[in-house]
């Protein structure tokens, strides 16, 4: 320590002296002027503090350059995007923290892409939510498209009365398209019919009309006549009357 | 020459706008480096040396954010030292002594002649000893450490008045202990 760094301290400690009123003291003030001198040793940097105390400039200068005969390959090779050609091995570190973090995000994406496809796989071979979902799509195109669509599929079919046919049974479970139904689309002007096509030809081609006999019943094996408007029925043989005996053993 | 980088390190530290962080951390180890030694050594912190290396790694993060200058980097060195001095003493306080004995660790041993020629005997150290926890604090953050009243009372948390207050008892203390020890001598 200097003179003047001595004459410095001595006018701190009595500057002290002064404050606390203690100021001809003869005993503090060399007290005070021995606890003062420990803070004349300057201790020696450590490593860690030696490194942060070089300025940044120079430590860039410590980078070693590559040697010349490898600067072809590595002009060969496309640079990377954040590596900055000045920035030494900070930069490079920086930068292969970047890309390590961009692969940790396409990991995490691929995975989560991959469990989904195997989710909706899973979902998919289900035959009964298959179903529900074919249903769904069914039904929503016909909504979409046609504005039709429950009615012939699920309102029983009532047969229309003709002239001369005494049966009047209805037939339920009939595919054929109803009558009502066919002349209200028409009356509306829509191609519902055409959308929904019966078993029936309608129209055109005008099939012969046969007798319905009269002791049909629904349900029956003669029915057939029920399910196809206007078309011929096949002849169903009688069942015989076989006696049954009164007493079984 | 030693007065010439002192007020470099001063012109330094003076202006930390737009410096480099290196060039003010080391302008801040020059100028306090010894005077954060001689407030842990005064304030009995074992390895001293190592603590004043962990002040200053633990100032280096804070140097950009560096205002007030030359009073400013002074006042947040030693709060960053008081706050490692009370940490020393908290930690010693849980830790139960497991130490087997070292005669080199041994208070009581008297100190070698080297020592004595280069005044590592603990004496200024040891003028403190007797007196109470924040008398020894004010006493090495005024003296040792150089600082005003009002950092004082800043990093020990009171009011400029009760660190005068603490300061002059601190004093009083100081002289009777010394008058006795040189009568003790005698």
């Amino acid at each position: 320590m200097s003179d003047n760094a001595g004459s410095r301290n001595a006018l701190t400690v009595d500057q002290l002296l002064r404050e606390a009123e203690l100021e001809a003291d003869g005993v503090l003030r060399p007290a005070l002027l021995e606890l003062q001198a420990l803070a004349a040793e300057r201790p020696q940097p450590s490593a860690a503090v030696a490194a942060l105390m070089v300025p940044a400039t120079r430590r860039l200068e410590a980078v070693p350059s590559l040697p010349t005969a490898h600067q072809p390959e590595t002009a060969a090779l496309p640079a990377p995007r954040h590596a900055a050609p000045a920035a030494g091995a900070a930069g490079d570190e920086l930068a292969a923290r970047r890309r390590a973090k961009r692969r940790i995000t396409l990991t995490t994406l691929s995975v989560a892409v991959s469990l989904a496809a195997g989710g909706a796989v899973a979902v998919a071979s289900d035959q009964g939510i298959r179903d529900s979902v074919n249903h769904a799509v069914t039904s929503f195109v016909s909504t979409v498209g046609g504005g039709q669509a429950k009615a012939p599929a699920k309102a029983p079919a009532p047969v229309t009365e003709r002239p001369g046919s005494p049966s009047t049974v209805p037939a339920p479970t009939a595919p054929a398209v109803p009558a009502p139904a066919a002349s209200e689309t028409d009356s509306h002007g829509t191609k519902g019919p055409q959308k929904h096509p019966s078993p029936t030809p309608s129209g055109g081609v005008p099939l012969p009309e046969l007798p319905v006999p009269e002791s049909i019943t629904p349900g029956a094996p003669g029915g057939g006549p029920l399910h196809g408007e206007g078309q011929p029925s096949l002849p169903v043989p009688e069942t015989p009357q076989v006696p049954l005996p009164n007493h079984v053993p | 020459m030693l007065d010439a980088l002192a007020e470099e390190d001063i012109e330094i530290l003076a202006d930390t706008a737009g410096t480099d962080p290196a060039v003010l951390f080391g302008a801040a180890y020059r100028m306090f480096s010894g005077a954060v030694l001689g407030y842990l050594r005064a304030r009995g912190v074992d390895d001293p040396e190592a603590v004043t290396q962990d002040v200053f790694l633990a100032f280096f993060p804070k140097v950009g954010e560096l205002t007030g200058g030359l009073q400013g980097a002074k006042s947040l060195l030693f709060s960053i030292a008081h706050a490692r001095m009370v940490d020393y003493y908290r930690r010693l306080e849980r830790r139960p002594d497991f130490t087997p004995y070292d005669p080199l660790q041994d208070g009581r041993s008297t100190a070698s002649a080297e020592d004595h020629a280069l005044g590592h005997d603990g004496g200024a150290a040891a003028l403190l000893e007797g007196l109470a926890d924040d008398h020894r604090e004010v006493l090495a953050l005024r003296v040792v450490a150089d600082l005003s009243i009002d950092q004082v009372a800043g990093i020990m948390g009171k009011s400029p008045g009760a660190i005068k207050q603490l300061q002059r008892r601190a004093l009083q203390n100081l002289k009777d202990q010394t008058l006795r020890r040189n009568q003790a001598q005698t």
